[in-house]
């Protein structure tokens, strides 16, 4: 490998470590809800402190517990928004292609009014 | 019109290897512990075939591959979503073997990469949603990681094999 296809390849790293130190920055420090999204529209807002489940269309089934979001059933062949696992308040995201749902943290910190840990500290 | 007889065999395992590589793939759906990630085995015969020959040959094993393996394994959407990386990652490929001087390792790391961000351009347009872009650095990398596995594969078959 040469000189000039190192420098390449750190370039195209240095973009993406750029690009998710961005991403970090920008993120709220916790999500208190999560956002489902099925072919571009809102499907619902779902807390993420009561524990349930959620059917979406009748296609996939999501499931709330113990804070944490993960998606449980599907009926594509391949299974990867199963295999993507659980996200909670720090955030993430579930995407099911074949159905075009999307799951993702949705930021409700922004809201006055319900931030308990600060009044604990005054 | 004279037919190369040699090269339309050779093409057509090389076709036949894409195939297999693809069916391979499709029984492994967590690789680096990424979901969705793949190592892109098929990739290597394509490259193969862009270095040796040219991008029609490519496009041409590349598109018998994606087809057979689509109609096997997925559907139409899969079909579509691996045209565009598959188009995309060909056409750079090409253009940086003609117009660089890099090694087949630094022209797959392109492919890789732009393999990735076709694939996430076509899923934004269909789902309609700029939300995907999360995962943009995740799949660069990976692109990356992939691409240099692939670019020394190819470099080590290229070295073995003679025609």
């Amino acid at each position: 490998m040469k000189k000039k296809e190192v420098l390449f390849i750190c370039i195209i790293l240095l973009i993406a470590g750029v690009w998710w130190g961005v991403q970090q920055m920008q993120k709220p420090e916790s999500y208190k809800s999560v956002t489902i999204i099925v072919k571009g529209e809102v499907f619902g807002t779902y807390s993420l402190e009561e524990d349930q489940g959620i059917e979406i269309n009748d296609t996939n089934i999501a499931e709330i517990k113990d804070g944490q979001i993960s998606m449980i059933s599907a009926n594509c062949p391949d299974h990867l928004c199963i295999y993507q696992g659980a996200f909670g308040e720090r955030g993430g995201m579930i995407v099911c292609l074949p159905n075009e749902v999307i799951i993702r943290g949705e930021d409700m910190t922004a809201e006055p009014g319900d931030d308990g840990i600060d009044a604990v500290v005054r | 019109m004279k037919v190369d007889n040699k090269k339309l065999a050779f093409l057509g395992i090389v076709s036949a290897v894409a195939i297999i590589f693809g069916y391979v793939e499709s029984l492994v759906p967590v690789f680096m512990g990424i979901p969705g990630v793949k190592l892109g085995l098929a990739n290597l015969a394509v490259l193969f075939v862009l270095h040796r020959y040219t991008l029609k040959e490519a496009a041409a094993v590349s598109l018998i591959r994606i087809l057979v393996i689509g109609f096997m394994f997925g559907n139409m959407m899969s079909i579509i979503y691996s045209i565009a990386g598959a188009a995309l990652s060909m056409i750079v490929m090409k253009l940086m073997l003609m117009k660089t001087d890099f090694s087949l390792l630094g022209v797959s790391v392109a492919g890789g990469v732009t393999h990735n961000i076709g694939q996430l351009l076509i899923y934004m347009c269909i789902m309609e949603t700029t939300s995907l872009s999360y995962y943009a650095p995740v799949l660069i990398v990976s692109g990356v990681a992939t691409g240099l596995v692939i670019g020394y594969l190819t470099q080590e078959t290229s070295k073995r094999i003679h025609l």
